[in-house]
């Protein structure tokens, strides 16, 4: 029991605890709870301020639009327009942004702002497109609410921006006079817009879109309804219209412009899936309809293009005319006109009835029927019932058939144009024929009459006869010509051709034409040729006498005065006489004109024979002689002309002087040639030569070709390896200028003695056996004179000695001219003067001549020097040159006497006493102990190896580490540098001292050198030497073992002998 | 047992607090930001647009190039001014639709455009999908600022080039306030100085696209 007590005593405080807690809480929440509220309450304060600046600016945006016109006429000079409660007024218009604003919209009703002020802004931009008097215009409008006086602190500019940016981005916040945009978007200075003093954390509103002539109502880009300022362009419509599927009604006309190929097209096509900017090509409307309604205006039904594929004038509505039909009045005519082509086309016929005269006039008529007749007539005759052919040009007819004019009646006519009559036909005729008696003038029945002032011409592509029972006379004035592409055949009792001119009987000569006359064979008529004048043709054209063993003979008064030209028994002739056999005659000239023509005999075929024959038994001759121009033989070969003269066998070319004259070549194909000289006999063998033969070969060259394809070798031992191609047998080659070296012996150099040494079997031009590939010397076991020849030919022993004065001037400033002249160096010291100190350079030594592919080298060896003197050094002097310090300085001992210590006793009686050196120096100091000897190239204008090498400084002397005698040298130049040097003869060096001897060579470079006569490594040049030898490597094995090309390099590899000999 | 529930009662009042006043809170106060944004780019747009029309009234030549200060300035509205971000160029293109140069361009087969494009912030970004595409406040931000029936959007990459719409073959789409494509000219696309600010293949470089046809 007392616990339970206890128990309802702990409860009783706990709720006392919770009570407590409970009151604690709650004054803790509820200021939350107020400030929450309060934030709530502020903020949606903030959203509507926001809301009714938006709803402001866009109800300002639409007042601006709809006064466009007025507000952004250029006219207009004001660049502002301020609003008083919500109304301004500008030029002609009442703006009130009331009526733009939602109902119910209170300007006033604002907790946060003061009074809205409104301003609308005229931008105008300035123009600088030369030739523009257009300006821009944009317009902005500007909504301002100015902060209340409790808030425009900085407790409100946070809130302020924060409706600012709930407006949007047109929204913006005032601060120092300044409007600035949510986020720095834009920004304004209130006082340019009449907005003087606006108070900080004021909210403004803008137009986010420049309103101007191009944004909207008033742009261009919109059509008005209504007459615009006179402007067309606002009326315009700059591309196509679409009505969306209503209709266009009360149209008043409907124009075509010529700016679009001046057509009013009409049609229906895909609207939806149509390009605005496509203009269609009729054919591609053909699928559209055009109904045009209203039986008023077109009387019957018009319709284009309902029925089928083809565009049909339909027949009457009440079906009464079976026609379409385009009708005018009585006093009005239908006119067709188009500028390309007016085209009628149907299936049926075309009837043309006119009741007066029709005239086509067109620069060109085409009537073409197809598979019909073509009627062209007329109906009822009369005096103007004829039809007329009337034309400037050519009255052509192209008929494939007949082409037939007739006349009809007696008094009929016909007449073909009074400036020519051409008549072609192909297959056909022409008949021309007239019944017309009585006129002489006129072609009377059964005549022809060509009357003509000028030319008659009948052309005809086939036969053309002229056909008369009676004469048949072609008379003319001028020439007469009988023209045709096949044969002319004129045939009559008497066939008479008179021509004043000339008379031309010409044919083509093709399929074999020819021109005949002919006589009666029956008869036995001929064909007589004016004695008195017959020329014939020359050229192409020729004579022919037909038949078997013909002739043509010339009768003359007598044997030599007559002759034949023919065939007969077999032969064709040309023979004096007046018998017509072949042999016989008198002398037959066949000669050309008077200036360069030829006289040509030709056979028929390859095998031929022109033959100019002499019987043997009559012991003449046949000469061919010409004065002037030769005698020419010539055949073709291949299409070519290629002189050719064959002789018999052992045929002789003889005469006084015989010369070949060739521009080109001349070829000697025989076997052998032999040149014999007049008068020896032929020698019995073919390789025997005969003493006298002689050839000279004046100004040329003997060629002797190597057979191709072929080797040496492969030829029969039994011909003779010397007989073979590529040889030159000769006791001599003689050269064509006198030997003069005095290697024969004496007497006729020409004709040595046989047996006085190797010199006497040959004579060779040296010019060329210079460049011989090689030469194998008998005399030396065959060895090749490659072989043997020296790669060092001495050029030149010099022995030079040290005798020029010692000068600053280096050596290496030293010139040399051409002559081998040095300028630049001291001079030289007098003869055996000893006392003269020399330099180290000993003079120039000039290069030697070396033939090509030999390099210049120089050798040298010091033969004479004076080094290693002992010297006593003495106290160092102060004057006199340096010879004379020198030798004052430095004492050479050259008394062995005087060159030994002695003290001498000064004082020496007791105790201490002292000791005098009294002869001789303490120390000894020996000098010039390092000999070197050099040489130093020089080129030309001693510039290295840019111009001609002219040979070598020879230098000699003593030398001297730097570093190890800087004190010495310090005394001597203390300006000096010396220090890592070598120094050329510190000590002096006296006149003669020193000599060398110098030897120079060429050398024969093996290497392959680059284009600064560099070698390019230590390889031999392959092409220079037999590389195959190494003088090192072959050191003894060439001796014992040889290579197994050793007989290759012996012999010539290229000539492909298979040994040496 | 009373004091908890009076002390729920307090917390549901505090966490209602939390909540916005407004379900349209973020269209007040988010998209709004977005809109700064977008309305720079149109402004830009409609300058350049508006310096373009005036120059072909007055029939002077107008070369395909980007558009400078100088030349738009003055067609802005008031207060505000030129923004290097935003790049305003005029493309012209030959009957093959093919970029071509020259001081004037733009003939009788020709097309001629005007094209204004930037980069959008990556704030403004949803970089979780790919390809990457604004996010929902700036889609209505961009309702916010321009009406329908302009080609002005974000760039989309095309994968069927074949719509009939697509006459270029563009493989860039721009697409516009009411999730409709449009498709930017192919060669346009395939600018190289387009491409230097814009590539849909490449991460960051998706555009804010204004054509219009000129």
């Amino acid at each position: 029991m007392i616990r339970k007590l206890e128990k309802l005593l702990g409860e009783k405080g706990s709720m006392m605890v919770e009570a407590l807690a409970m009151l604690g809480l709650i004054s803790m929440v509820t200021p939350v709870l107020y400030k929450k509220a309060a934030e709530r309450t502020t903020e949606l304060q903030d959203i509507n301020a926001a809301s009714q600046m938006r709803t402001l600016s866009k109800a300002m945006d639409d007042m601006i639009k709809d006064h466009y016109s007025d507000l952004g006429n250029k006219d207009n000079n004001e660049t502002l327009i301020e609003f008083e409660n919500g109304e301004a007024s500008f030029g002609t218009t009442d703006l009130d942004i009331k009526q733009y604003l939602p109902a119910g919209f209170n300007l006033e009703q604002n907790k946060l702002f003061d009074d809205y002020q409104m301003r609308i802004i005229r931008n105008v931009a300035a123009t600088d497109i030369p030739g523009s008097d257009d300006v821009h215009i944009s317009l902005t409008g500007l909504v301002v609410a100015p902060a209340l006086e409790n808030n425009q602190g900085n407790n409100f500019n946070t809130r302020a921006a924060k409706i600012a940016s709930m407006i949007g981005a047109n929204g913006g916040v005032t601060k120092d006079d300044n409007i600035n945009g949510v986020q720095g978007i834009w920004q304004l200075k209130a006082g340019d817009y009449g907005l003087d003093g606006l108070p900080n954390n004021s909210v403004a509103a803008t137009s986010l879109h420049a309103i101007n002539a191009d944004s909207g109502v008033g742009a261009e880009d919109v059509l008005y309804r209504v007459d615009k300022d006179g402007d067309k362009k606002y009326n315009t419509m700059s591309t196509t219209l679409f009505l969306g599927n209503n209709d266009m009604r009360e149209v008043h006309r409907i124009i075509a412009d010529s700016s679009k190929d001046n057509k009013l097209i009409i049609g229906a096509v895909n609207a939806q899936n149509d390009d605005p900017d496509t203009i269609y090509n009729d054919d591609e409307l053909t699928e559209a309809n055009l109904l045009v309604k209203g039986i008023a205006n077109v009387s019957q039904k018009f319709s284009v293009g309902e029925d089928g594929e083809n565009a049909i004038l339909f027949a009457g509505l009440d079906g009464t005319n079976p026609f379409a039909q385009f009708r005018t009045d009585p006093a009005t005519y239908l006119r067709l006109t188009g500028n390309q082509k007016i085209e009628t086309k149907t299936d049926g016929e075309i009837n043309m009835n006119a009741g007066g005269k029709t005239t086509i006039d067109a620069k060109g008529i085409d009537i073409t029927s197809d598979s019909q007749d073509l009627n062209i007539k007329t109906i009822g005759g009369g005096a103007n019932g004829y039809i007329r052919l009337d034309s400037n040009r050519n009255i052509v007819s192209k008929s494939l058939g007949t082409t037939s004019f007739t006349a009809w009646a007696d008094n009929d006519k016909l007449e073909l144009g009074s400036m020519g009559i051409s008549a072609t036909t192909k297959n056909g005729g022409i008949t021309l024929a007239t019944n017309e008696v009585d006129n002489k003038e006129k072609a009377k029945q059964g005549q022809i009459l060509l009357n003509a002032e000028s030319l008659i011409n009948l052309d005809s592509e086939d036969i053309m006869e002229l056909h008369a029972n009676n004469e048949v006379n072609i008379t003319s004035g001028t020439d007469i010509m009988l023209s045709s592409g096949s044969a002319i055949t004129i045939d009559g009792p008497d066939t008479y051709i008179n021509a004043n001119g000339y008379l031309h009987l010409t044919h083509d000569g093709k399929n074999g034409g020819e021109i005949r006359l002919l006589y009666e064979s029956d008869h036995n008529s001929h064909v007589t040729l004016d004695e008195n004048m017959v020329e014939m043709g020359s050229g192409d054209q020729k004579i022919q006498v037909n038949g078997a063993d013909r002739f043509v003979r010339f009768a003359g008064t007598g044997s030599s005065s007559s002759g034949a030209v023919g065939v007969h028994d077999g032969y064709a002739f040309m023979k004096t006489g007046t018998d017509n056999d072949r042999d016989g005659g008198a002398t037959i000239y066949l000669s050309g004109d008077e200036n360069r023509g030829h006289a040509y005999i030709k056979a028929g075929n390859n095998k031929a024979l022109v033959a100019v024959e002499q019987p043997s038994s009559d012991g003449g001759q046949v000469t061919l002689r010409s004065h002037e121009y030769g005698i020419n033989m010539s055949s073709y070969v291949d299409n070519t002309i290629k002189s050719s003269l064959q002789l018999h066998s052992d045929a002789t070319l003889k005469g006084d002087d015989i010369i070949l004259d060739g521009d080109g070549e001349i070829r000697n194909i025989a076997p052998v040639t032999k040149f014999y000289e007049s008068g020896s006999d032929v020698p019995v063998s073919n390789n025997s030569v005969l003493n006298n033969g002689i050839v000279i070969n004046h100004k040329g060259m003997i060629a002797l070709p190597m057979a191709t394809g072929t080797k040496k070798t492969e030829l029969a031992a039994t011909n003779g390896k010397q007989d073979i191609a590529g040889y030159i047998k000769a006791d001599r080659l003689l050269s064509n200028v006198e030997y003069k070296y005095p290697l024969l012996q004496s007497g006729d150099y020409t004709k040595p003695t046989s047996g006085n040494g190797g010199y006497d079997a040959y004579q060779v031009n040296p010019a060329y056996t210079s460049v011989m590939h090689d030469i194998k010397l008998t005399t030396r076991g065959g060895a090749r004179l490659s072989d043997i020849l020296p790669d060092f030919i001495n050029k030149g022993i010099y022995v030079i000695d040290n005798t020029y004065r010692e000068d600053s001037q280096s050596w290496e400033g030293y010139t040399v001219n051409t002559s081998g002249e040095v300028s630049g160096h001291g001079g030289e010291c007098a003869t055996n003067d000893h006392n003269c100190i020399t330099t180290p350079w000993l003079g120039f030594v000039p290069a030697p001549q070396c033939p090509p592919g030999y390099v210049k080298v120089i050798a040298i060896n010091p033969i004479r020097w004076k080094m290693a003197d002992a010297y006593s050094i003495a106290i160092e002097p102060t004057e006199g040159d340096v010879s004379q310090k020198f030798r004052n300085y430095f004492i050479q001992h050259t008394n062995p006497t005087d060159a030994r210590f002695e003290l001498e006793e000064t004082d020496g009686s007791s105790g201490s006493h002292t000791h005098e050196v009294a002869q001789g120096m303490p120390l000894t100091f020996q000098t010039n102990t390092w000999l070197n000897t050099t040489i130093s190239g020089y080129y030309e204008n001693n510039t290295a190896k840019t111009g001609t090498f002219y040979g070598w400084h020879a230098i000699m002397g003593f030398l001297y580490h730097g570093s190890e005698y800087l004190d010495y040298l310090q005394k001597v130049n203390p300006t000096g540098s010396y220090e890592g040097k070598i120094i050329w003869n510190i000590f002096p060096v006296y006149n003669e001292e020193l000599a060398a001897v110098t030897n120079v060579y060429c050398y024969f470079e093996r290497r392959t050198m680059d284009g600064n006569n560099n070698a390019t490594g230590w390889e031999w040049d392959s092409d220079l030497v037999d590389n195959s030898y190494d003088q090192i490597q072959h050191f003894r094995a060439g001796y014992n073992s040889k290579p197994s090309d050793y007989v290759d390099r012996l012999n010539d590899p290229a000539l492909g002998y298979t040994e040496p000999w | 047992m009373y004091i908890w529930v009076v002390l729920a009662t307090f917390l549901a009042i505090l966490a209602s607090y939390t909540l916005s006043p407004r379900e349209d809170i973020r269209k007040l106060t988010v998209e709004p930001l977005a809109e700064v944004f977008i309305a720079k780019m149109v402004t830009q747009h409609e300058a350049a647009l508006a310096y373009v029309k005036y120059m072909k009234k007055a029939n002077h030549p107008l070369p395909a190039k980007a558009l400078e200060e100088n030349e738009i300035k003055n067609f802005f509205p008031a207060g505000h001014s030129f923004s290097n971000d935003f790049i305003a160029r005029i493309y012209c293109m030959d009957e093959n639709r093919a970029i071509t140069q020259g001081s004037s361009c733009g003939g009788s087969d020709g097309k001629r455009a005007l094209v204004t494009y930037s980069p959008i912030p990556l704030r403004w970004l949803n970089t979780h999908v790919d390809p990457e595409r604004p996010n929902v406040d700036f889609l209505n931000a961009m309702k916010n600022t321009i009406n329908s029936g302009v080609m002005f959007g974000y760039m989309a990459p095309v994968d069927d080039t074949s719509s009939e719409k697509n006459i270029s073959g563009s493989h860039v789409a721009i697409v516009d306030r009411d999730n409709s494509e449009n498709y930017l000219y192919k060669a346009i696309a395939d600018d190289g100085e387009f491409r230097k600010m814009c590539d849909v293949t490449e991460e960051g470089k998706i555009c804010l696209v204004y054509q219009s046809n000129l």
